[in-house]
Order: structure tokens, then sequence, then C-alpha cells
């Protein structure tokens, strides 16, 4: 089997406006770039396991799940907290005493606060943000505990200042989260118990069902714009006939939105399509051919939230999707594409993915079906569960 | 026989609503992960054998009485005593409580000793208020220090006592007995879990929790962990620190990639508990179904107490659905398994057939794996620990189900 695009698997390299993908065959290194754009800095993880800002249009690739690196591509998200570091800032304190520049943050500088409450007590700042009743918001924060004591101590939503949701700290960096729909929208920030002896860093609230990276603010609002990363790739790359496109991707949330990658004609006649549907653990599988879908059809999955191998193979009369070394979902009658010549996370200038992606894979030839499961699947127990980003609890 | 899916049996992996199965056919391993929920924390018994709190939405394997963990799963429940375990919020007559250097189980905060300093009445308490004529089970932690007796009620001004007992935290002997049932369970580093359960008066003045140091004056003993929750008996802790805290019951399911065969077997080793002795006790459910329906479904139960229901459904009609008793009798560890096939279906218990049909119609389109909800995709009605599953996609004979289940 000739692979002819490679991308990921623990080898990145980016600059401003580019992220490189490529072809080896015959041990010939042929770059085939992606074309990346943000038009503002963001946040990654980086291998350090730091927060580290990157600059405008360059891509970020993160470590916060994966020893090997993903690239994260992620909407536009406004942080409506100003002061997402200054917490001796914020205009209501009761109860606890705020010392700035107490530990090292996740940043790996010293600037994490210390709140140690001396009465049950809290800290927020008046009507900021100003939240809409019935909408959605998550909130978002670094925390972890000072000393060996339970802590009871965690976010508040509802203006009563009581905690809405507890964090199970450790004595390690841990971000939490929290969504909820607005009902009182005069105050929400951190509350704790007395005793509660804990430092934080890095608050964050968005309108939104989810969280994304985390966006530095210190006196306003900060944006971080939408990514692109599209137009790798070219017709000698692409078999317009057969072949297979391999994804180890997980989406960034679930929230009933496309989250596509294809590889099209560049219009919107052509194209080859993976990603995931507009209904929550679904995938979503195309091929279009002359401007007419030859294929089209959803496919659940167990969790879109988690990593999964994905592999469209796809010839004529024979378009199949597999999971995680698993064969699902066939279409025994459809057309072939023509002109195939770009790798793009969207569909044709819409519909992007957003996510994290491990690797990208393409394949000019049909495979077997064993190949596609080995392709698909992992290689020991231990592997499936590091890749999946879960915990090993017990391993006999 | 080739096995489809695999869960558990010493190789546990989690995350965030998620715990992992696997198949493994041709070495390559297929995550097949069941969606988990529970809206609140937890708390579980860790490796080392400590009481470990688990954030929500987080699977708990539990390592209590096993060294490969077992999936815990339990209803909902609420620990009515609002201090559970800092004993500084605790009223005192004839005593004092300190913090000491011994570590309480949740291998975190130090325990806080209780020494008796009068041969009057002593004893430490909160204020805990009870409904009427209901089922509740009292249960908490005690080591031995100078002291090796220990003695717990539930006293109302009106109704005196609800409950109690004491126990020699050496021999486990017990006297001053007043309950139901009552448990002594052995936890790490000299720790018990005592627990109670009874039925509540019909009416109340003031109630109490109270807790004897039944030795002499000027010993000591270690209490931690008080629970006082509505049912027949005790589930996992649930730590309070000024209220009642409640966690909330769990589900363990997963949609699987396609459907499974029209002939095939489920395999559990689970671990039931007390409530297997009470047949107004709530269904726990291993089956299949198509998409959370009803219609087209499968599976065995443990119902009622101790008997064994055998269902399968296809297009809205039952074929099979057989309720043998006496087959759970005791609390303890069970290995079930289930063969659905047409015209060919039996449940083995512990190596033993249970129930058979030779009319079975098996839907074609089972394709939801549910582990011990009440019914169908529901949250867990009744605790259970699940050690082992599996589901094989082929129907296995009478003696391959004889030793599976052996």
């Amino acid at each position: 089997m000739a692979q002819t695009l490679k991308f990921g698997n623990k080898v990145w390299a980016a600059k401003e406006d580019s992220v490189l993908a490529y072809n080896d065959i015959n041990n010939n290194y042929k770059p085939l770039p992606f074309d990346f754009a943000r038009a503002s800095i963001g946040t990654r993880v980086n291998k350090d396991g730091l927060i580290e800002t990157m600059g405008q249009d360059i891509a970020r690739i993160d470590y916060t799940d994966s020893a090997d690196g993903v690239l994260l591509l992620e909407p536009s998200s406004t942080n409506l907290a100003t002061l997402s570091e200054n917490f001796s800032g914020w205009s209501n304190i009761s109860n606890a005493t705020v010392t700035s520049n107490y530990t090292i943050s996740p940043e790996g500088v010293i600037n994490a606060t210390r709140l140690q409450f001396t009465g049950n007590g809290y800290l927020f700042n008046l009507n900021s943000p100003a939240q809409v009743n019935g909408t959605q918001y998550t909130l978002s924060c670094y925390a972890k505990r000072n000393d060996s004591e339970t802590q009871s101590f965690g976010f508040f939503s509802n203006g009563s200042t009581a905690v809405d949701n507890a964090m199970v700290l450790t004595n390690q960096w841990k971000r939490f989260y929290y969504t909820y729909t607005a009902s009182n929208v005069l105050q929400l920030g951190l509350s704790g118990l007395s005793g509660a002896d804990v430092s934080v860093y890095g608050f964050q609230v968005e309108q939104s069902s989810y969280s994304t990276s985390y966006i530095a603010t210190s006196g306003s609002t900060v944006t971080r714009a939408a990514e692109t990363c599209n137009n790798s790739g070219n017709s000698e790359v692409f078999n317009d006939s057969e072949g297979v496109l391999f994804a180890d991707i997980a989406a960034n949330a679930n929230d009933n939105t496309y989250k596509l990658t294809s590889i099209s004609d560049g219009s919107d006649s052509n194209r080859i399509t993976l990603g995931y549907y507009n209904t929550d653990n679904k995938l979503y599988i195309e091929v279009r051919s002359g401007g007419v879908n030859q294929t089209s059809f959803s496919y659940s999955i167990a969790n879109s939230l988690l990593y999964s191998k994905l592999a469209l193979s796809y010839k004529l009369n024979d378009v199949t999707i597999w999971v995680n070394g698993i064969k699902g979902t066939s279409d025994t009658s459809a057309s072939m594409p023509i002109g195939l010549s770009e790798l793009n996370f969207n569909y044709t200038d819409s519909l992007p993915f957003y996510g994290s992606t491990k690797e990208i894979g393409y394949y000019n030839t049909a495979l077997t079906d064993l190949e596609l499961e080995t392709l698909t699947s992992y290689k020991s127990w231990t592997s499936m569960v590091n890749e999946l980003n879960l915990n090993i609890i017990y391993n006999g | 026989m080739a096995n489809t899916l695999k869960f558990g049996n010493g190789q546990w992996a989690t995350g965030n609503g998620t715990a992992l199965a696997y198949n493994d056919e041709n070495s390559n391993f297929k995550p097949l992960p069941f969606d988990f929920t529970r809206a609140s924390s937890g708390t579980t018994v860790n490796q080392s054998g400590l009481i470990e709190t688990v954030g929500s939405g987080i699977p708990r394997i539990d390592f209590q009485g096993n060294t490969k963990g077992a999936l815990l799963l339990e209803p909902s429940r609420s620990n009515i005593f609002d201090y559970s375990s800092n004993l500084s919020a605790w009223n005192k007559l004839n005593s004092t409580v300190t913090e000491s250097s011994v570590l309480s189980l949740d291998g975190v905060n130090n325990s806080y000793v209780y020494e008796r300093t009068s041969s009057s009445s002593s004893y430490i308490y909160r204020t805990v208020s009870l409904s009427n004529t209901t089922v509740y089970t009292l249960s908490f932690f005690a080591k031995s220090g100078t002291s090796t007796n220990v003695r717990t009620d539930i006293w109302d001004t009106v109704q005196s006592t609800q409950c109690s007992i004491q126990v020699d935290l050496k021999t486990k002997a017990i006297s001053n007995f007043n309950g139901t049932s009552y448990k002594i369970e052995d936890y790490t580093n000299g720790w018990m879990r005592i627990s109670v359960t009874f039925t509540s008066e019909s009416s109340f003045g003031a109630t109490f929790n109270r807790y004897f140091n039944a030795d002499s004056v000027g010993s000591q003993l270690y209490i931690w962990g008080a629970q006082v929750e509505e049912g027949s008996y005790a589930t996992s802790y649930i730590p309070t620190s000024g209220s009642a805290v409640t966690r909330v019951a769990e589900s363990c399911s997963q949609i699987l990639p396609n459907a499974v065969p029209t002939s095939g077997t489920i395999y559990a080793e689970i671990e039931l508990f007390d409530s297997v002795l009470n047949t107004l006790s709530t269904n726990i459910r291993f089956g299949l179904n198509f998409e959370n329906s009803a219609s087209n479904w499968l599976f065995f139960g443990i119902e009622s107490g101790d008997n064994l229901r055998t269902y399968i459904r296809a297009n809205s009609s039952n074929s099979f659905d057989n309720t043998l008793n006496g087959v759970f009798t005791t609390a303890g560890v069970y290995k079930i398994a289930m063969r659905f096939a047409t015209n060919d279906s039996k449940v083995f218990v512990n190596g033993i057939q249970k129930s058979s049909s030779t009319g079975s119609v098996i839907a074609s389109n089972l394709n939801n794996l549910n582990i011990g909800g009440g019914n169908n995709n529901n949250p867990i009605l009744n605790s259970i620990k699940t050690k082992d599953f599996k589901l094989y996609n082929t129907a296995l004979t009478d003696a391959e189900l004889q030793a599976l289940t052996s």
C-alpha cells in the first residue's frame, strides 16, 4: 500500500502560515504543506506541559493530552473574564486572603494566586461579565490545593456565592470546567468554605457549551480568532478512482455542528468527506462526483470527544467506513469523484473541522479489510488506553 | 469462540464519562468504551485500600475485598449526617475530640481521636432528622486505640432507641444490637466499617446519632466517616461538611458499532450486596436492546432479591420471560452467562443451568449494551460490582457455558 500523504503522527513542523504534511515514498521527502491561518495569538500546552503563547498564524501543536502532540484547531472564542490572572483585582472578595504571585503557575512562572478562606467566602467581579439569562456559559480555571487538607472550593454561577460545582483538587495543577445556563446575571466566580487553601490561575468565562484553550486577559475581554488549515497535496497525491483517507482525530465538542475534513477538486463538485455529523457522537461520510452525492451517510460512534482512528475506503461501488478497527457502514453503489487535488480541514470553505488531530494519512490504493482493521486499531491494550487519553486504573 | 467484547477482568481504564471495553481479535486492539454517567462526585476504595474521591462522571473501580478491581455502580443515596468526618463539629458530653496523627481512610487527612473523660454518661453526637417508618442504614468507620469498644445509636427524645450496636473492635463481638441487620467490614490500617439497618419509628422528638467510647475513662478510639442513609444497606462513603450530600445514580451502557448477531452470549462476573436478601429490592439487569427501546430486548436480571429473570423480546413480542426464585440467596460473587439464539437460549449461574427456552426469538437489530441498569438504559437502581463482562458473537455450547461460569 502506498501512503502518498503523511501528517502528524509525532512528526510536526510549522511556521507562520504553514504546517507541514509530506510524502516520503522512495525515501524522497516532498513537502505537502497546509495553509494555516489564525488572525490572533493563541495558547497551547507545550512539550514541557506549560502554557505557551503562539503568535498569529502559527499552528498550535498541543501536548495537553498527548505526549506525541496534536494539531489543535479551534473556533473563535472570547474570554469574558477581564482579569484572568489578577485575582486580587476582582471587585468583590469576602473571607479570602488573596496572595498574588504565590507559586509557579501552569505557565511556568511565579504568577499563580493563593486563596486562603478565613470563613466561608468568595471572589467575583460584580456584573463582569454581564450574563444573559437562559444562555449557556462555561467557566474554567486552573487550581490545586496548597496543603494536604480536603478543600471545599469551586465555581459559583448563580449569585448565591455558594459552590455550585466543587473541584476535586490535588496537589497538581488541573484545569476545571463548569458549564451552566445563566439564571442569575449578577455574579459568578470562585467560592470556598472556611479553611480552604488553594492556588488558582487562568480564570475563563466563555459564552459556550464547552471550554476552549486558555485566553489570557488583563483588563478587558480578549478574543482568539478562528483557525483554518487547508490546501495540502495535489492531483498526483490523490487517486480519483480508489484510495483511503485515514484520520486519528477527536472533536472539540459535542455541540451538534459539522466538523469535516475533505479531499476535493477545489470546488463543490467532487469530494471525499470524512468528519463529525451535526448530531452528537456521529460521523459523516460523503462521496460526491459531478456535483451529485454518490454516498452520504452518518455513522454512530461511542464518543466524538475521544480520539478515533477512522478510515474511509473508496472505490467504485464500494465506500466503507472503518472506526477503531471495526468495519462500519458500506455503500455498494457509488461513482467516484474526479480531479481530487487538495486536502482540507473543512468541507470546501465551510463546516470547518474543530478538534484535535493526531494523524492524517492518505493511501492512493484501496486496502484489504485486514489492512484497514490493522490501520485503525491499536497495537496493545496499553497503547490503546494511552492514545485514548484514559487513565489506567489497573492492568493485571 | 470469538470474544467480541471484553470488559474488566483485571484490566481497567477510565476517563470522564467512559469506561473502556475492547475487542482484541487478530491482536488488533479496538476500543469499545461504555458511556458512563454520574452527575456528582463519588468515593471508591483504591488499590491502597484508601477511600478516594473521584470527580463527577468518572467511573469507580473499587478494590475493597478484591485485588483486581471491579466496576462499582450504585443508586442515588444521600448522607444526612451533616459533618461526616469533622468530629470537631460534633457535640460532646464528657468527651474530648482532638485531631490525631493517625491518618484517616482518605489517606490525606488525620483522623480525630475520641477520648472518654468521665465515668458518667459520655458520648459525642449530631442531630439527624429521620422520616417516619422508613428503612435507614447507619454506618461509620472506627479504629481501636486504647479503647476497643465502640457503640453507636440513634436515639430520639420521644421514641428512644431507633437502632444501636456495640462492637468490640478486636474480636468483632457485638452487643446492644437493635435493628434489622448489621455488618462489620475490615478496611486497611485497622479500620472497620460498622453498619446497622433499621426501620424508623412512626413519630419523633429530637433525634441524635450518638457515638460512645464504651471503655474506661481516659481511653481513646478513632471515628471517621459517619453516614446515615435511607436504604436497606450501606453504600459507599459520602463525605459531608455541613449539610446532607447526595451521590447521584450511575449508568453504564454503550451503542455498539454494529448490531450483534442473532446468536451470541453475554457473560458477567458480579458481586451482589445485601440487597439480594430484600424481596423489595430493585432490578439489576445485563442486556442488549435496540437503541434504548423495550421493543427489542433481551437480558438476565437479579430481581426482587434473589430471583433470576430471563427475558427475550423481539418486535414487541415476548418469546421468553422466566423468573426463577432462590438463585441469589446470599450476597457474594456470581458468574452468570446467557446464551441467546433462535429457539435455543439458556442461562447458567455458577456452572448450573437455571433457565432455558426452545422458543426464543432474537431481534436482529440489538446494538445497545447495558450493564446493571434497572430498566433498559436507566440508571442503576441497586448496588453492584462488575468484575468481568464479556460479549461473544457466537452462541456458546452448554459445556462452554458451564465451564465459563464455574
